[in-house]
């Protein structure tokens, strides 16, 4: 039969492996690893040390360009994103290894795919909102201010509001609803080509075990 | 690494990594990267083994879980060529077994991953109930499962022994 075939020559086809050439003299404590999981952890953790380096630091460097608004927003913005990352690191380090095979890959399929869906929301608000703020900063600047007035005078009829050119607000308005709707869009391209087809490859194993796990 | 623990934890299970580390890769660097892998999380996790389990259940566990989720080449992934091993010595008993095993693994490489895993637990003797607790599925389930993944190896294999032929008679 069939089944005794392959079994037979599952029994005898393992001889001295070299297993013990495979696995010795290797300095565990040292070897770095290939793993998915592995690669993630020491990923985001250098997120973390960034995130909370550019907290502190961009306000600082901003200050230097007369830039403060842009300076804090950017500075509260990694400062929230590195505790959320930090969050969601911890998750992931809390990862069981050694659960099942559909609870680890959904465990783990699921921390991908939460952690895409929250940036996907915030990427909505964070690209208009820096948009925004970075235009209003540089409007505020000196040199812009002087050369809104030249050209102010030079066009003595541009329609404006609040000392703004219609035209101009129009314009980054376009900007602000184009980035609101095509953010998540951008953000997804992004997480694909760092992500690749794992994101993918999971989804199908998951929903393949869930399938087996169904009581029949 | 504790000697004592690798000798007694890791050396004498290092032959199962190896047997399903082969069912994902048939680069021979790519499998010996994978099992010093598998070896290396036993080692991390070794705090994590609460008993509840048999140690060579939580092993199959791991070694599943790890092959499942190791960065791959994606060039040798992709390349799906079932090709024959080389036969270096068949007029010996010991190079025909050695074809046939290649042979059975390079089937085993075209089943999905679910599938190899349930194949490669069934040839190491588990009970049903044991592949469902190793991957997390439903016991009445794997029998179907396997009688399905037997019949697609019983294919495989017979097109890969017409292509022996073929090849002899060339």
């Amino acid at each position: 039969m069939m089944s005794d075939d392959i079994k037979n020559i599952w029994k005898s086809g393992f001889t001295a492996e070299n297993r013990e050439t495979i696995t010795s003299g290797i300095d565990f404590d040292a070897r770095p690893s290939i793993n998915l999981i592995d690669r993630f952890e020491e990923k985001y953790a250098l997120n973390v040390k960034i995130l909370f380096g550019a907290a502190v630091g961009m306000p600082l460097m901003m200050g230097l360009f007369d830039m403060e608004l842009l300076g804090t927003f950017l500075g509260i913005f990694c400062l929230l994103n590195a505790f959320s990352t930090d969050k969601y690191l911890g998750e992931l380090r809390r990862m069981d290894r050694l659960s099942d095979t559909h609870s680890f890959l959904k465990h783990f399929q699921t921390w991908m795919s939460d952690g895409v869906r929250v940036m996907v929301t915030i990427s909505r608000f964070f690209y208009p909102l820096f948009f925004v703020v970075t235009a209003i900063q540089f409007w505020t600047l000196e040199a812009i201010q002087e050369e809104v007035a030249y050209w102010l005078a030079k066009y003595p009829d541009i329609a404006l509001i609040n000392g703004v050119p219609v035209w101009l607000l129009v314009g980054a308005g376009v900007i602000t609803v184009a980035l609101f709707a095509f953010a998540p869009k951008l953000y997804r391209m992004d997480v694909k080509s760092f992500y690749g087809d794992d994101g993918d490859r999971l989804l199908a194993l998951v929903s393949e075990l869930e399938t087996l796990k169904q009581e029949s | 690494m504790g000697q004592d623990f690798y000798k007694q934890s890791i050396l004498p299970y290092a032959g199962i990594i190896l047997k399903i580390c082969k069912a994902w890769t048939n680069s021979p660097e790519e499998c010996e990267d994978w099992v010093q892998e598998v070896c290396l999380q036993i080692w991390r996790s070794r705090d994590s083994f609460d008993g509840k389990a048999k140690w060579s259940t939580w092993i199959y566990r791991l070694t599943l879980n790890v092959c499942m989720t190791n960065r791959r080449n994606i060039k040798k992934d992709q390349d799906k060529l079932n090709r024959l091993p080389e036969a270096t010595n068949t007029e010996t008993n010991d190079g025909l077994i050695n074809l046939e095993i290649e042979a059975l693994y390079a089937a085993i490489r075209q089943l999905g991953e679910i599938d190899r895993a349930v194949i490669l637990l069934y040839l190491e003797e588990k009970s049903y109930k044991e592949i469902a607790d190793i991957t997390g599925t439903n016991a009445n389930n794997i029998g179907v499962r396997i009688t399905r993944i037997k019949e697609k190896l019983a294919t495989l294999l017979d097109s890969k022994e017409k292509h022996v032929r073929q090849k002899g008679k060339a």
